[in-house]
């Protein structure tokens, strides 16, 4: 075991040359050195599975363009495609977390085309209730 | 063997001795500070680091690689917004343990082709061989996600993103914009590209760049063939559209705020004729121009 440690510390100072290696040798010295040292044994090697985010945009349009017709404010419409948006995105980032499914990502699809369709569906009801806005 | 043998060895292979300068543990209040968050780091006690850092940062001896410590302490703590400002506002050149956490940050952001970008390119500046391999996992993550050309959402998120945040922190809007350029890049279709790079153009004079506007604005309109005439080597074209005009204002700002008075005042003067938006804006900026 010593002599692996030594065969590793020699190989790192042979790629860094004296000046590193003096200043690994004195580490306890200064702040830099510590802190280098630390973030090297604290990185995290293993990336997590990724998959790429998404937007709910074409239900953003929908949405704001049902408000318009109403008469009424873009902002209710706008506030429940930007809930689409972060439900997309939080299905997103728990699949992630989980796994680089593309199942997953098929989910963060539906939940955003599901609460646009809900969005759809209550700007719809609105309509239906208050024909003359 | 333990960690932090390794870690100490590791840190000399990279190369992050101490540059001119640099605060040691002497006996100045910023310095106990610094070596204080240093040590609560090493002992991932993180929210402790940062309030000593937080410190630091405040005194006017702060270090000016202060991003070496607080960049990596606000990524511990999941503060990854944070974290990107810090990396991408430091002025200090960084150091390959610095970039490796900054391309960790931009992971956690997904902002994977900014990642991509930068794990590859501390494999080819050179690494210490456990930082090597995880980079290239890292490189191999991203490129299997993009094995398939990004949906036009993907994009619509990176640019929805960046103009969020383009009015309170044009630093890091740039950095999700740039994401959504070269999302965009690798899409089957263009999608929203003049949007894009007019934003991102907004996005690096707001956060006084205005190098990087004229690049990219140039990489967007080649200057002319030759033998043919033009009043600026990225003149706007002869009817804009809304992006093309933003991307034209940005322009001129960029040119004025590098004092470039010949190249800044034909574009004012288009944007002033042309009535649009930025009329007003442009007439002002013209007014202040060297004659």
């Amino acid at each position: 075991m010593r002599t692996l440690r030594l065969a590793l510390l020699g190989c790192f100072a042979s790629i860094a040359g004296p000046t590193a290696w003096s200043a690994a040798a004195g580490a306890g010295d200064d702040p830099r050195s510590e802190m280098a040292a630390a973030l090297a044994a604290q990185a995290d090697l293993s990336p997590t599975p990724i998959v790429l985010p998404v937007a709910a945009a074409a239900p953003r349009h929908a949405a704001a363009a049902s408000a318009v017709k109403r008469g009424t404010g873009p902002r209710a419409a706008s506030d429940v495609a930007r809930t689409a948006d972060t439900a997309a995105n939080q299905v997103s980032l728990h699949a992630q977390a989980q796994a680089a499914s593309q199942a997953l990502a098929h989910q963060a699809q539906a939940a955003a085309a599901a609460a646009a369709g809900q969005a759809q569906s209550q700007a719809a009801k609105d309509r239906a209730t208050h024909p003359h806005r | 063997m333990s960690i932090a043998v390794l870690g100490v060895a590791l840190a000399a292979a990279l190369g992050v001795a101490l540059p001119p300068g640099e605060v040691r543990a002497d006996d100045t209040a910023t310095a106990r500070h610094l070596l204080l968050g240093v040590r609560a780091f090493k002992a991932e006690r993180y929210d402790e680091a940062l309030v000593e850092l937080r410190v630091v940062a405040r005194a006017p001896d702060a270090p000016a690689d202060l991003a070496f410590y607080l960049g990596p302490t606000l990524y511990k703590l999941q503060r990854y917004d944070e974290a990107l400002a810090v990396f991408v506002a430091s002025r200090v050149p960084a150091d390959a343990l610095t970039d490796f956490y900054r391309g960790q940050t931009y992971y956690q952001l997904r902002l994977f082709r900014k990642a991509r970008a930068v794990f590859a390119e501390l494999r080819a500046r050179g690494l210490g061989p456990a930082l090597h391999d995880a980079a290239g996992r890292y490189v191999a993550t991203v490129d299997a996600a993009y094995q398939a050309p990004p949906a036009a959402a993907s994009i619509d998120y990176y640019l929805a993103a960046g103009l969020e945040r383009l009015a309170t922190d044009p630093l890091v809007a740039a950095e999700y914009l740039d994401e959504a350029r070269q999302v965009e890049a690798l899409a089957a279709q263009p999608h929203r590209h003049p949007e894009i790079v007019a934003a991102l153009a907004a996005a690096y004079n707001d956060s006084g760049r205005p190098q990087s506007t004229i690049a990219l604005a140039t990489a967007e309109r080649p200057a002319p063939p030759p033998g043919k005439t033009s009043a600026s080597p990225a003149a706007p074209p002869a009817s804009p559209s809304a992006p093309d005009s933003e991307l034209t204002w940005q322009l001129a700002r960029a040119r004025a705020a590098t004092g470039d008075a010949a190249h800044a005042r034909p574009l004012l003067d288009a944007i002033i004729k042309s009535r649009g938006p930025h009329a007003a804006d442009a007439t002002a900026l013209l007014a202040k121009l060297a004659p």
